[in-house]
């Protein structure tokens, strides 16, 4: 089960919301999806997020896919230390492996993404689809 | 390929198949390999015009070869229950099929792929060696096919080389010519596109509707 205390978008990215500011990560199925990270790239501080909008980038072997952000702000923090260690994301996507801390626009903005509940109902379907 | 990159952004609402062939000839990098390594190779291969892919993976000198573009909805039955490298695998299991139609006995490298550090990868594509490689079935596991992929949130675009010819100076890469036997007659780029097309048809089970003649 998925952490109880983080939010959830349907593409795939969870939301720890401390004050007025956010942090942002992918989960463990997007991991699992993705496979054989090779190649992380993330904006720099200072760059604005925007809720739907691409904020980086992540190479897999095979792939490259697009990060997207769950919420709108400022990006205030980002975890560079993931690029050369990779392993650290896919072992732990919930804690060590966060990729940016956003300084929200809208405090209220996480509360309207999805519970860990709704988050595996999610799953469930894309998984039986 | 900023074609290719265009017909991603058009997000279609089936899957749409481009093969291609390069004159002059190619290098394309892929998304975030470094432009001085590209600076430094592409004195190796004289007229070549350097690009970037929007897809990942290493660079691919694109000459005595068939590019193909494949671009599908992520919602599309194709793609159901796979995860990223198993619908790279999907995707291209026609190219295996065509290869074997040419006479030539290929199939994906599979095992685990190389967990190489980035610094240490090699520059082309051809000489990494990933679990989704076509390689030569027999013998010493040279590459003769390679693919990328570029995921958005609602399509994926999968960049493929076939080759005709390996070159000197990518020692990992062979082609469909380099195999026949001494006296046999080449395999042109007309008839590997044509092969193709017709393998990604029937394997991948799409009517492809042939928007310019091959």
């Amino acid at each position: 089960m998925r952490p109880k205390n983080l939010r959830y978008s349907d593409t795939h990215e969870w939301v720890s919301v401390e004050g007025d500011v956010a942090t942002v990560g992918i989960t463990d199925y997007a991991v699992e999806h993705l496979s054989d990270l090779v190649f992380l790239e993330l904006p720099r501080p200072g760059t604005p997020a925007v809720k739907g909008k691409s904020f980086g980038e992540v190479e897999s072997v095979k792939a490259v896919s697009e990060l997207f952000s769950p919420v709108t702000g400022d990006i205030v923090e980002v975890n560079s230390a993931l690029a050369d260690d990779l392993d650290r994301l896919a072992k732990d996507p919930f804690a060590a492996g966060w990729l940016i801390k956003v300084k929200l626009r809208d405090k209220g903005e996480a509360a309207a993404l999805k519970t860990a509940d709704e988050y595996e109902k999610i799953l469930a379907a894309e998984e039986s689809g | 390929m900023a074609d290719d990159e265009g017909l991603l952004s058009s997000a279609p609402s089936e899957p749409v198949l481009r093969i291609y062939g390069w004159s002059p000839p190619g290098l394309s990098l892929g998304h975030f390999q470094s432009e001085d390594d590209a600076r430094r190779e592409i004195a190796r291969f004289p007229g070549a015009v350097a690009v970037r892919r929007p897809t990942g993976g290493g660079a691919i000198y694109h000459d005595d070869e068939a590019t193909y573009a494949l671009v599908v909805p992520l919602s599309d039955p194709l793609l159901s229950g796979a995860n990223v490298r198993e619908s790279a695998l999907r995707l291209d299991e026609p190219v295996v099929v065509a290869l074997r139609e040419l006479g030539v006995a290929a199939r994906h490298r599979g095992g685990e792929s190389e967990r190489v550090p980035r610094r240490r990868e090699p520059f082309f594509c051809f000489d990494r060696r990933s679990c989704l490689d076509i390689v030569v079935a027999a013998g010493d596991g040279r590459k003769i096919a390679g693919s990328a992929q570029r995921r958005t949130r609602t399509h994926l675009l999968q960049h493929g080389s076939v080759l005709l010819a390996g070159h000197p100076a990518i020692a990992g890469s062979v082609g469909v010519n380099d195999l026949a036997p001494a006296g046999a007659r080449p395999v042109r780029f007309e008839e590997l596109a044509r092969v193709l097309a017709r393998s990604f048809s029937s394997v991948l089970a799409v009517d492809f509707e042939s928007a310019a003649a091959i």
